[in-house]
């Protein structure tokens, strides 16, 4: 049997379950109805501040980057996180893990197909969802908003954040079904998860300000939206403060390695382990 | 040449040992193989040791001359495997799950639909699996087992939850399927089911083979067969039987004996009790079952084959 049939198989069977299709629609619904409110909401140009602008998207001002996109990719990561969560524990929870070793056995194989199947899952997952948006947002500001106030490169900065924002949604798919293969379940996956956000991230990156360049947040947060993240530290006895970053370029990178390593521990439990 | 080897094959959980160092043999040339043992025995986790499901604590096994582990898999299209209950995909029909699995194999539509036919599934093959009755859903995994057109089938308690029309459909489906020359291993506690579709078995308990050989040969291990008799004066009876050279003996029951000769010499008995006018109410032939000699053989232990 070829790794492009368990591949195939595994996408297919991925894409066929509820949980992957009810994400859609959760997905789906959530940016139309941002897009429906604010398209109703808007007053067209000058009327107060319910202009429906499709600059909105992405902006630059005074160097900073504001963008929707970004804001309704985190529903889209939440969302991802979840599916690549049941994608892996969900065939542990019906014992169907087994179904698939005893046609085939090469467990490495087996993580590879599945990771690959999810990530592609939240690949498409995300461009549906952020493409209905973005098309839905730029339908409602050319009917009653304004499509003005465009930066001369605004499509390609839309272009380039929505490719970001494609590539991080794999990432936390690809982590998210390495931990779950490590932990076994959907539930210890997200567990983890909230257990780094709130232990490693909140609390001891507060703690040790020096961590926090190098931390997963900092990182996919630079990569995103492709620019530094600033990690100012504590105020020193002579008053100065320490500026730290974290970059899109070396934020990938890292996200990377985390991914990397996260995904080898999925592969190490899964051909380690027993499979009952 | 045998499809299944094991020497000394073990499973230790912890300070628990499920499998305690298991000799099996599964001989090729078709036919069913009854594996047999009391809940706990170890068959599953042997089973599932077999197919690379679980680590082999110590010993050693082969199926199809390949030892479980990432080499199985090339014999794993000559292998159809069902481990304990039916673990399909309940959110698709039987259909589904059987292409996504046949996808993995290399085999189309067709071979799903032979397979379904062949369990007689195919009527609500398009059925959610969710909604499928325990027996469908053992008929759906026994397709699925089926797809490869496999030369080795590894059932694992196939009968388990089944109605007895369920379980006779079970029966003449794996006979068929050990007579058209594949070998089934099956496993089971069921043992009226078991001696009724196997040719060989082998009895294991706390994880240790206790005995293995056809059924004919595990069957001449339990007691003698005899003849059942009833009669109005089993103790006249018994009295003419003895004075004739018959050993009898009371069975519990006040006017039934048994008679320690083969089933063929029912016209003796008959003949030497009517000479003295006595009239027998009922005969029967008393024959040892593969229960009998389980709870025999599971009771003494380990017996050498």
């Amino acid at each position: 049997m070829t790794f492009t049939a368990l591949f195939g198989s595994e996408v297919r069977r991925l894409g066929a379950r509820r949980a992957v299709r009810w994400s859609l629609v959760v997905a789906l619904a959530i940016v139309m109805l941002v897009v429906v409110v604010a398209t109703l909401r808007s007053t067209g140009l000058g009327v107060g501040d319910h202009t429906m602008r499709l600059s909105a998207l992405w902006k630059r001002e005074d160097g900073k980057v504001s963008s929707l996109l970004l804001a309704m990719s985190v529903y889209v990561f939440i969302l991802v996180i979840g599916v690549a969560a049941t994608a892996v524990g969900g065939d542990y929870r019906a014992g169907t893990m087994g179904t698939i070793l005893v046609r085939e056995p090469r467990r490495p194989r087996v993580v590879v197909a599945r990771i690959g199947a999810v990530a592609l899952v939240a690949l498409v997952l995300c461009v549906v969802a952020l493409g209905v948006f973005v098309g839905g947002w730029a339908l409602g500001a050319a009917w009653r908003g304004s499509t003005a106030q465009l930066d001369p490169d605004f499509w390609t900065e839309v272009a380039k954040v929505f490719g970001r924002v494609a590539l991080a949604a794999m990432t936390l798919a690809v982590i998210t079904a390495g931990l779950a293969f490590v932990t076994r379940g959907t539930v210890g996956a997200v567990m983890i998860w909230f257990g780094y956000l709130i232990g490693i991230e909140a609390v001891l990156g507060q703690r040790v300000r020096v961590l926090q360049p190098g931390l997963l947040l900092g990182n996919f947060i630079a990569f995103v939206q492709g620019s530094d993240v600033h990690f100012p530290s504590q105020p020193r006895a002579d008053g100065t403060i320490v500026e730290r970053y974290a970059q899109p370029g070396p934020g990938l990178v890292r996200l990377l390695i985390i991914v990397a390593v996260v995904a080898g521990l999925g592969v190490l439990a899964f051909r380690r382990r027993d499979v009952s | 040449m045998a499809v299944i080897e094991a020497q000394g094959l073990r499973k230790v959980y912890g300070r628990r040992v499920a499998v305690g160092g298991l000799d099996l043999e599964v001989p090729d040339g078709g036919g069913v193989f009854g594996f047999l043992g009391p809940n706990g025995s170890g068959k599953t986790t042997t089973i599932r040791m077999l197919l690379g499901l679980i680590s082999i604590s110590s010993g050693q096994a082969t199926v199809l001359g390949e030892r479980p582990g990432p080499g199985l898999h090339r014999v794993m299209p000559r292998i159809g495997a069902i481990v304990e209950s039916p673990a399909l995909f309940p959110a698709f029909s039987g259909r589904r799950n059987l292409e996504l699995l046949g996808r993995i194999q290399g085999v189309g539509p067709r071979a799903v639909d032979a397979a379904l036919t062949r369990v007689g599934l195919a009527e609500r093959a398009d059925d959610r699996v969710a909604k499928y009755s325990l027996g469908m859903k053992q008929r759906a995994a026994l397709a699925a087992a089926l797809l490869t057109d496999p030369e080795l089938l590894i059932l694992d308690e196939p009968a388990n939850g089944l109605d007895p029309q369920g379980m006779k459909e079970l029966r003449d489906l794996v006979k068929s399927l050990g007579a058209e020359g594949r070998t089934v291993l099956v496993s089971s506690h069921l043992l009226a089911e078991i001696q009724l579709m196997c040719d060989r078995v082998a009895i294991i308990q706390g994880g240790v083979r206790v005995t293995q050989g056809t059924v004919e040969d595990l069957l001449a291990m339990g007691r003698p067969t005899g003849l059942l008799l009833r009669v109005t004066d089993a103790l006249r009876a018994a009295e003419v039987l003895e004075s004739a050279g018959i050993a009898c003996t009371a069975t519990g029951e006040s006017d039934q004996l048994r008679v320690d000769l083969p089933h063929d010499a029912g016209a003796r008995v008959t003949e030497t009790l009517a000479i003295h006018g006595i009239y027998l109410r009922e005969l029967l032939a008393d024959e040892v079952d593969l229960e009998t000699v389980f709870l025999e053989l599971t009771r003494r232990g380990p017996q050498i084959p």
